[in-house]
């Protein structure tokens, strides 16, 4: 292929017989000339010839003759008719009285004639003759130089070759980039033929920085593409990459070499005009070279492909995953599919896996089943598929990467990868929940399989964990026994033995038959030392223990489980602890959970060894001792960065001081609180002044409402945020201290703490308190799009039940702030999705698990709602309801009575309108409030308040709550 | 037969020295050989004449001929003609090929007194159009961008054949992003450059890497800002994976320009320094130090090579410590703000594009 592009021929132009004027000598030379001077050189040589043969032989033409034939050879060079040409150069060679520009002249073209008739050696001679001669001018030198080094790679005398281009290159360069560049060119060809790599390359560089004078962009790229291959196969990839980054993709290097043509040819019509006719012979022999590697490279299939999967691999070797990936991709989606795109699309895909890139990773499999559905050998198919699968699962969609693999294996049955897919399917499956289909697709493939095949451990051991899971004990044991005699007595698949050994033994303890749970967990706990299931199965051991009744033996199985799981260690300790409370072991407790306590200071478990302490001294009746153990623990950790439990210290403190010493707390609080900020001791002054607004909110000794309760540990929050800084605060103080600011009114104040608790605590429960609190706040300041976009992120984020979607597929988190933002954001739609405003009201008013207050509420603006939207009739049953269910609530009772005698008026019900205002202004309950005011003015302006009869709904109301 | 070498010697020393000023191009002007041709529409007036042409109105080509008379000027109303070829000297070749500012007067000059010849598809006028733009855009002046911008759109009103249209488009997209980089005008440049990384044109390799090189840096800049707003973002379902795409989509920008315009070393090497200083920002220790020495192996001339070899030789004195050497996350000065973090995806790609999920 090289060969082709670096050997073209050097001129070849169609031979066009021409008619020949029968014309005088004198206007035979005249027109000869003139073709001559034009380029026309079949003209020229026909009158040429002419000449010669009608006048030659005549004895006053001689000296005529003479200056002919150089000019007709000339014309048979430019023609391709190097054996003729060459008779008639030697002749004229030999003529005396040559000028020295002719001579020059007539020494190239004999020189070129020569070389292109396969006499190297004699070419080199003439043209050495040019090149040599230091007075001939330079670019005719120039151009005879590159010629000369030519001449032995036509010869394949590589070493000659390189040597006479290292010496005479960089002169040509300094001459004329183009002819440098082609020199460069024809030295690149030489030293990689010669197998001198690293010379190669550094030329190749070289001409890559300085690649203004390249024509001949295609060979240049085709020799790139050989270097760069070369250092690929010897594992230089960087030298690789250097080179093939160089290529240029197909239609560019098409574009630049036809510019490059473009230029060429307007520079040879310069050249012409101006008779530089060895400038011109050269460009015309750079332009046919350039068309034939035009012609020739068009037809080159897979060129990109070719160059882009050599610097993908370089990328690759390199173990630059992405950088190879990248250069697939966009090689896979340009090229027509053949074998190679097939192979490199799967190579593809394993690449976007290995990157955990699982969306491009299916989009690649899409493309690969999209273009090679059809095609006759797609030998990565199923492993395609495959992937697809195992690249939706990677996205967290089960059932769609179960269909995919189950699509493997009912494709291609009996490949080696149908059982693999068959497994992951059902495991697919499994992990959705989907038991009983679990267990039956597991049982199935059991029956085709024997224990010798590869799968036939997975598929044993998870087809035994879907009872598991499903909590059918009997059944999971069967299989896990038969699992695990099938692994001793072959020795084979052997990776999850430890697994079900503990899980046997859990089938026993789920069933309390500790005995025999104690004896498979024994057995686990002496053939697995170093099992990752050791600690659960020690802490199982030990409860199974326990419940037998043998406290020394379960003791020991709990002390056993080491530190490095540090959960299931605490956990065991805690329930040491629990075994001397049961054997009223106070010192033993009390010794116990001390050394917990020094030994493990960071546990979130602290809370739990401090109440054991507390609680020992209570029972010693010493509850002094109970409250300095507290108080001690609050001095030493009180201050130290957030941690899981460390709050509960402050809170169970109050389960020390009952009665009146609810005072004495308060006061002690109070006094810790100064001392500490006295102290700089923020953190600590945080916690105490969060636990005493805490503290506040649940101290009912004073006879305060609940309003004032709430309003006293509000104001204690708000005090505390100057101080907070959300990085350092436990998630709990955030989210109270955001609610205490958001109900106070500092909205900016209470946005910058939930943001914070959002930013540093992104896996807090209380996170959802943030969203909600942020969409409360976007609500009042009427950004309608961000309040929504912060609901949603609540309702995504919220670890509270969710009901089922309902008939118009409304789901409500439960609780209060749930039905809080349910409410909320019901009222946002309400004019852009009116429907589905109304669906969340009626989802909220059905809901037993939100507030009564809030489905009060949702049922009074419900009633508002349908007003709105212009059904006032449909707003009458809302409004009713609300005091015939709610009464506790006297608010929304006086506001659903006034508002439903509005609407009645507006129906033009006036005579029921007042009799629901006077119903309204027969509650004596409700006299302070607003609607009611109003009602009576109604009433009046009707005719007058109506004695009161039967209340609407009710015999007697009921007392309202206290407010 | 005469052998005029000299004049070959003089052309020489035109391309030497390109005219620049407009005296200097009304004497080239009128030095030009006679190459340039015109096509007659009535067939019967011969073949194609050979001219100098001088200036193409709107209605007119004003030609000159050396005639046995002498050196004739005519002008020629444009709708005796079929077709107009321009025959580029050399230096009117370089003049197209550099896109330095110094070319713009010359440029200008080109333009004015041929851009009538769109008419004529074989005229190459685009070229014309495109350096002009070019020069006008490296200007990196308002003004300048909103003439390169009229220039480029007069020309795809008139250019008709594909391939022209491509480089048109390809520049005058540049033209678009280079001015909305300038304004600041963030949301702007990152349509335009989402535009552009859609048709991922191969013909306008600088408007890709323009792109690219704009897309990266608003990543890198949002990947900061996100990790800045969400620092435990791994524990975090909901920024986790906008923090994912923002790392890929930084690095693979970053990337583009050295694996597909590897011989572009400015661009190449800038990319190849940003994707390091992804990684490094990342924690990503062992890609932070390959894609140094890729850097340093690929470009070891740039200066982005020189700039970070220091980093990678403190990696290789700390070779014997698994923690990364101590190097501060450097760049600040030569990224955009840090912008809003977008909460969701640029709208689906209508082509397919290499940088979309």
């Amino acid at each position: 292929m090289i060969g082709v592009w670096v050997f073209p021929a050097l001129f070849a132009q169609p031979v066009r017989p021409e008619p020949v004027l029968d014309v005088g000598p004198v206007e035979l030379l005249n027109s000869g000339e003139a073709d001559f001077n034009h380029g026309r050189w079949r003209e020229a040589t026909t009158a040429f010839q002419k000449f010669l043969t009608n006048y030659g032989g005549l004895p006053d033409t001689a000296a005529t003759v003479a200056k002919v034939k150089p000019l007709l050879a000339i014309c048979q060079v430019r023609l391709g008719e190097y054996d003729a040409a060459i008779t008639l150069l030697d002749e004229s060679l030999s003529l005396p009285d040559l000028k020295p520009n002719q001579r020059t002249d007539l020494l190239f073209f004999a020189g070129m004639a020569k070389l292109k008739t396969g006499q190297a050696a004699a070419a080199r001679q003439h043209l050495g003759a040019i090149f040599g001669d230091l007075k001939v001018e330079r670019s005719r030198r120039m151009e005879a130089l590159i010629l000369g080094g030519m001449s032995y790679v036509v010869e394949k005398n590589w070493i000659e070759a390189i040597s006479f281009f290292q010496k005479h290159n960089e002169e040509i360069r300094a001459h004329q980039a183009d002819a440098g560049a082609r020199a460069d060119l024809l030295l690149l060809f030489a030293l990689m033929e010669e197998k001198r790599w690293e010379d190669a390359e550094a030329l190749a560089r070289r001409m890559g920085r300085n690649s203004e004078g390249i024509r001949q962009w295609v060979q240049f790229s085709s020799l790139l593409i050989a270097l760069g291959s070369h250092f690929l196969e010897a594992g230089e990839s960087h030298r690789a990459i250097i080179l093939l980054r160089q290529v240029l993709p197909k239609s560019e290097i098409l574009r630049l070499q036809t510019d490059r043509l473009r230029e060429a040819e307007s520079e040879m019509k310069f050249a012409e005009q101006n008779e530089q006719i060895i400038r011109s012979a050269q460009l015309q022999a750079t332009i046919d070279e350039i068309h034939r590697e035009l012609e020739t490279f068009e037809n080159v299939p897979q060129f990109d492909s070719a160059a882009r999967l050599r610097l993908a691999s370089a990328y690759f070797q390199q173990n630059r995953v992405r950088e190879g990936c990248l250069i697939l991709d966009q090689m896979v989606r340009q090229m027509e599919p053949d074998e190679t795109v097939e192979s490199a699309t799967a190579s593809l895909i394993r690449g976007w896996m290995s990157l955990n890139r699982f969306i491009r990773a299916e989009r690649t499999a899409d493309l690969y089943l999209e273009r090679f559905a059809n095609f006759p050998q797609v030998p990565n198919l199923p492993e395609v598929m495959f992937l697809k699968a195992q690249a939706l699962e990677g996205q967290v969609k089960y059932q769609d990467a179960s269909n995919g693999y189950l699509e493997v294996c009912k494709k291609f049955e009996h490949h080696a990868i149908a059982p693999q897919a068959r497994f992951m399917a059902t495991y697919n499956i499994l992990q959705q929940e989907r038991y009983t289909e679990a267990e039956a697709a597991f049982s199935s493939q059991m029956k085709t399989l024997k224990p010798t095949d590869e799968i036939w451990p997975h598929v044993a051991f998870w087809h035994a964990m879907t009872y598991y899971f499903d909590q059918k004990w009997e059944e999971c044991r069967r299989e896990l026994e038969a699992y695990l005699a099938a692994t001793k007595k072959r020795g084979i698949g052997s990776e999850y033995a430890d697994n079900a050994l503990f899980r046997t033994g859990y089938t026993y303890f789920s069933e309390a038959r500790y005995p025999e749970a104690i004896r498979v967990l024994t057995g686990f706990v002496s053939e697995y030392p170093t099992s990752e299931w050791m600690a659960e199965a020690l802490l199982t051991l030990g409860d199974c223990h326990a419940a037998e009744g043998d406290l020394k033996a379960a003791d020991s199985a709990y002390q056993q489980i080491g530190e490095e799981a540090p959960g299931f260690h605490d956990e065991g300790w805690m329930k040491r602890g629990n075994l001397r409370k049961a054997q009223k072991d106070w010192a033993g407790m009390k010794s116990l959970f001390t050394d917990f306590l020094k030994k493990r200071p960071q546990s979130p478990r602290t809370v739990e060894a401090l109440q054991g302490l507390g609680w020992v001294a209570k029972q010693e009746g010493d509850v002094n001792e109970a409250r300095r153990i507290y108080w001690e623990a609050i001095w030493q950790w009180g201050n130290e960065p957030a941690r899981p439990g460390l709050e509960d210290i402050f809170i169970a403190l109050r389960g020390f001081y009952s009665g009146e010493d609810q005072n004495l707390l308060e006061e002690t609080m109070h006094n810790a609180l100064e001392k500490s900020r006295a102290g700089k001791t923020h953190l600590l002054s945080t916690r105490l002044g969060w636990a005493l607004a805490q503290f506040h909110l649940s101290d009912r000794s004073r006879d305060e409402s609940m309003e004032i309760r709430k309003q006293r540990s509000r104001e204690e929050l708000v005090r505390l945020a100057p101080e907070i800084e959300p990085k350092e605060t436990a998630p709990r103080i955030l989210a109270d201290l955001g609610d205490a600011l958001a109900e106070t009114g500092d909205s900016e104040k209470a946005k910058e703490i939930y943001e914070g608790l959002r930013k540093w605590w992104p896996r807090a429960p209380e996170r959802d308190r943030a969203f909600a609190g942020l969409g409360f706040i976007a609500m009042h300041a009427k950004d309608e799009l961000k309040a929504l976009e912060c609901f949603d992120r609540y309702e995504k984020s919220s670890i509270m039940p969710k009901s089922a979607p309902d008939e118009h597929g409304i789901s409500l988190i439960e609780g209060e702030t749930g039905g809080k933002v349910a409410l909320a954001r019901a009222e946002l739609l309400e004019v852009r999705e009116p429907d589905r405003s109304l669906a969340i009201f009626l989802a909220m008013q059905k809901s037993k698990a939100m507030p009564a207050r809030l489905r009060a509420e949702a049922f009074l603006k419900t009633g508002r709602h349908q007003i709105k939207q212009g059904h006032t009739r449909e707003s009458l049953p809302y409004f009713e309801q609300v005091y015939l269910l709610f009464n506790r609530f006297p608010d929304l009772v006086a506001q659903a009575y006034f508002e439903r005698g509005e609407a009645l008026e507006k129906l033009g019900l006036t005579d029921k309108a007042r009799e629901v205002y006077s119903e309204l202004a027969s509650r004596t309950d409700l006299v302070d409030l607003e609607s009611f005011k109003r009602s009576v003015e109604r009433a009046n302006a009707l005719g007058g308040v109506l004695q009161p009869k039967q209340p609407e709904g009710a015999v007697i109301p009921p007392q309202p709550a206290a407010r | 037969m005469r052998y005029v070498f000299w004049i070959f010697l003089m052309a020489w020393a035109w391309l030497r020295a390109a005219p620049t000023t407009p005296e200097q191009m009304e004497a080239a002007f009128k030095a030009r050989p006679e190459t340039d041709e015109i096509h007659w529409k009535d067939a019967t007036r011969g073949a194609p004449l050979k001219v100098r042409i001088l200036e193409i109105t709107e209605n007119s080509v004003i030609v000159e001929k050396q005639l046995p008379s002498g050196l004739t000027r005519r002008t020629i109303p444009l709708n005796e003609l079929t077709d107009v070829k321009f025959s580029l000297t050399p230096w009117e070749i370089s003049l197209h090929r550099e896109t330095g500012t110094e070319s713009l007067a010359a440029l200008r000059i080109l333009w004015q007194r041929r851009s009538a010849a769109f008419r004529f598809p074989s005229s190459g006028i685009f070229r014309t159009a495109i350096a002009l733009a070019k020069t006008l855009r490296w200007s990196a002046t308002d003004d300048g961008f909103d003439e390169a911008e009229k220039i480029l759109r007069v020309a795809l009103e008139e250019v008709a054949d594909n391939s022209q249209r491509t480089l048109l488009q390809g520049e005058l997209h540049c033209v678009l992003l280079s001015r909305a980089i300038r304004k600041e005008s963030h949301e702007e440049a990152n349509r335009l450059a989402w535009e552009i990384t859609e048709e991922a044109s191969e013909a306008s390799p600088d408007a890709m890497l323009l792109a690219t090189g704009f897309l990266a840096d608003r990543h890198f800049s949002q990947l900061r800002a996100i990790e800045a707003e969400h620092p435990r973002w791994m524990e975090d379902d909901e920024i986790k994976p906008i923090r994912e795409r923002l790392y890929h989509l930084s690095l693979d920008f970053a990337l583009y320009p050295s694996l597909f315009h590897g011989q572009r070393e400015p661009e190449a090497s800038t990319g190849l320094k940003n994707a390091a200083l992804v990684y490094q920002f990342a924690g990503e220790t062992d890609l932070w130090k390959g894609a140094l020495e890729d850097l340093i192996q690929l470009y070891p001339d740039s200066p982005a090579a020189k700039e970070m070899a220091p980093v990678l030789e403190k990696f290789h004195k700390s070779k014997n410590s698994a923690a990364p050497p101590d190097v501060p996350v450097e760049p600040t000065e030569d990224l955009p703000e840090a912008e809003p973090v977008p909460s969701q995806n640029p709208p689906p790609p209508k082509n397919y594009n290499l940088f979309s999920d």
